[in-house]
């Protein structure tokens, strides 16, 4: 669906993105996981059109590259900044979106979109007066006014309550069921782990490895390890790849005060891949 | 194209009266300006201080032909600091500089102006007519004044030359003799006066300056100088022209201020809060974004100027004296200053950037072209350095189609600074626009 070849931008001295190759298929949530700064947004707005690359190539399968408006057509973004009209009502915000996209029955797109990300009741309301929960949505809510086949999320939730954020993500979710293919961006690794059908890892610009969450973990995150914690006495830490039987021989030996298991997960990967923690 | 761009217009000129502020700077302070400043003018003015004003002196019979008084009443206005006088070939000419803003006044000398001195006892006397613009009524009467003085000074000049003097009485003897309506007895209070003053010493002071005469009794046909003011009046106008006709393009000028201010923050905040990001990702091309923003803008400008003058024509008596021209005018400016707008925009990249810089720039351009000091209270370098504000060409233009009586041709330097204006700050913010882009 959407093919970066050997991307790569400078600004400055600071290396943005370094060499970034990457296949999103068709009707997949992918995630690109890194900490501010890695390069996501930057690879993003390349994969938009948006930024010309120093090298390297965007394309979309059988359109073309996006520095065609045409192509443009085809991808819809909600970008990381609230791109919105505070003065402006949801619904006028829509409305004009959905006429530089120059659709037919905009007042129906713009209710159903509105429906979608659970706003129609605030459509008449300006934009200032909204939560910064019901702003996000409203902002993925443009990127979807018309209908795009390829979604860029980055950072949908940055900056959100937990309640909103969970509201974000079943919305994703339920895109990703009608078909959709998306590009998500985060520094967040649960959303990742409950969304994303595949994960790239990206950090200093250059993407570090690519696989489902499973095969990450299972390349890249270790062995499990099972904690046991016995009274007067420091805790064990004991790696394994059967817990079960360790548990069940440590219960054995008596005078445990707890348990726990530590699987390995995106978090490990990344520490693993990069030597450092993603919320460093 | 124009699709998209007009949608980008229209949701732009939304936002404006959205933000009660940006609109309020932008339509209701212009007008509160110029109801204001209407007032004051309509009252008295200033005081007429700073650069010397310019009059045009137009010599009837021909600058060559001009008698010696009539030389030495220009001289002296010349010599005035106050004035600085340029020759005009005809009144047409002279009247054409006064109604191009080109010189204060037009002081025509009649081909007679040397003779009426000879004929001062006999209502005669020294005689000017000068054309006045009329928006500047302060300075006018100032002018009035000073041209009364200066022709004073020339009978001065006459008392105390012995030749002209006797040249001057026996001609006024003989009219005395045979005036039809004068009784004996003052005929003779004149013979004596005549003697007294052909024995009167000949030194400058023989006649004292502003001593107008006036009096009554005999000496009520002694009208040494006489100096008619007309003011010059539209052409093809027959309404009156009041002081709101001065103070709206004035009040236009703030208009085209706020709309410039709003349009050019309005692009910088588009780009900071990432709606630019979305107009770029949408299926438009980066020139019609730059269209609708531009068009928003002229639109603005239009609007502005346009509901001024409908206000001061509907409220306040505002004549239009050439519809057709003003509009024109009005699209012309409005282009200019779109093309400003899109210049702040490109140099001033963020809204501190236009909010600041921007606005610093865009206040000092309208000061000094006339929108917040009248032209013809600056001084002599300031009017020179006008002609780089936009301002000044649009204040002139709206009011060279609104009361000037001005024609195409006379507003196409007007006209072509405006477009001047309006191409470059297309040029240089798209330059700017673009390169910001393409980061």
């Amino acid at each position: 669906m959407l093919r970066l070849t050997n991307l790569a931008k400078r600004f400055g001295d600071v290396v943005a993105v370094d060499g970034l190759s990457l296949d999103v298929r068709r009707g997949e949530v992918f995630g690109l996981l890194g900490p501010n700064g890695a390069g996501k947004s930057t690879t993003i707005s390349m994969a938009m059109g948006l930024v010309h690359p120093d090298t390297g190539s965007v394309e979309l399968e059988g359109l073309g590259a996006p520095t065609d408006a045409e192509v443009r057509r085809h991808l819809g973004l909600a970008p990381q900044t609230l791109a919105l009209y505070d003065d402006l009502t949801a619904e006028e915000n829509l409305a004009f979106f959905a006429k530089l996209y120059r659709l037919d029955r905009v007042r129906e797109r713009v209710a159903s979109v509105l429906e979608l990300v659970g706003l129609s009741q605030r459509g008449k309301h300006r934009v200032k007066g909204f939560s910064g929960g019901m702003q996000r949505r409203l902002n993925l809510a443009v990127a979807l006014i018309h209908d795009p086949p390829l979604l860029m999320l980055d950072e949908p939730t940055a900056g959100v309550d937990p309640q909103s954020r969970n509201n974000i993500i079943e919305l994703v979710r339920s895109l990703a069921s009608q078909g959709r293919t998306i590009v998500y961006t985060t520094h967040y690794m649960e959303e990742a782990s409950k969304l994303c059908d595949r994960v790239g890892i990206i950090d200093h610009g250059k993407l570090l490895d690519v696989g489902t969450v499973s095969e990450l973990v299972a390349r890249h995150g270790g062995t499990t390890s099972v904690v046991i914690e016995r009274l007067d006495v420091p805790e064990e830490r004991i790696t394994t790849t059967d817990p079960l039987k360790v548990i069940a021989q440590s219960l054995s030996n008596g005078d445990v005060a707890g348990l726990r298991v530590e699987r390995p997960d995106l978090e490990s990967v990344f520490l693993a891949l990069t030597g450092r923690s993603l919320r460093d | 194209m124009l699709n998209a761009a007009l949608t980008i217009a229209l949701k732009d000129l939304k936002l404006l009266f959205r933000d009660r502020t940006s609109a309020f700077f932008t339509f209701g302070f212009p007008l509160a300006l110029a109801v204001f400043f209407g007032m004051v003018f309509g009252g008295a003015g200033g005081d007429g201080g700073g650069s010397p004003v310019k009059l045009a002196i137009v010599h009837e019979g021909g600058a060559g032909s001009a008698g010696e008084i009539a030389k030495s009443f220009v001289a002296d206005l010349d010599a005035d600091e106050m004035i600085e006088t340029v020759t005009a070939e005809n009144r047409d000419a002279g009247e054409a500089m006064v109604r191009e803003g080109n010189a204060l006044a037009c002081v025509i000398i009649p081909k007679d102006f040397d003779s009426g001195a000879n004929s001062m006892f006999t209502g005669g006397g020294l005689s000017v007519e000068a054309l006045v613009d009329p928006s500047r009524k302060a300075e006018a009467g100032l002018l009035t004044g000073k041209l009364n003085e200066i022709a004073f000074r020339q009978m001065s000049k006459v008392f105390g030359n012995p030749t002209r003097m006797k040249s001057m009485l026996d001609t006024s003897r003989a009219a005395i003799l045979i005036a039809p309506n004068m009784s004996s007895a003052d005929k003779q209070r004149f013979a004596s006066f005549f003697d007294s003053a052909e024995r009167l010493p000949s030194d400058d002071g023989a006649a004292s300056e502003g001593d107008n005469g006036g009096g009554g009794g005999a000496m009520g046909n002694f009208s040494p100088a006489r100096v008619t003011v007309t003011e010059l009046k539209p052409k093809n106008k027959t309404g009156p022209t009041n002081s709101y006709s001065i103070s709206f393009p004035q009040g236009v000028a703030w208009g085209l201020m706020g709309c410039v201010m709003s349009f050019a923050a309005g692009l910088a905040q588009e780009r900071s809060r990432g709606t630019l990001l979305r107009l770029a990702v949408a299926p438009v091309t980066r020139r019609q974004v730059l269209l609708g923003k531009a068009l928003g803008c002229f639109i603005a400008c239009m609007m502005v100027i346009l509901l001024l003058m409908i206000f001061g024509r509907l409220v306040l008596g505002v004549e239009i004296a050439n519809p057709w021209l003003f509009l024109l005018a009005t699209a012309i400016a409005s282009f200019g200053f779109s093309g400003v707008m899109m210049f702040l925009a490109g140099v001033f990249r963020t809204e501190g950037g236009a909010e600041g810089a921007g606005r610093a720039i865009i206040l000092i351009l309208a000061m000094i072209g006339g929108g917040t000091i009248p032209l013809f209270f600056m001084p002599k370098f300031l009017l020179t350095a006008s002609m780089i504000s936009p301002f000044r060409w649009a204040i002139f233009a709206v009011e060279g189609a609104i009361w000037r009586g001005l024609t195409v041709t006379q507003l196409l330097p007007s006209f072509g600074a405006l477009i001047l204006f309006g191409v470059v700050g297309f040029a240089i913010g798209g330059y700017g626009f673009a390169k910001a882009q393409a980061r």
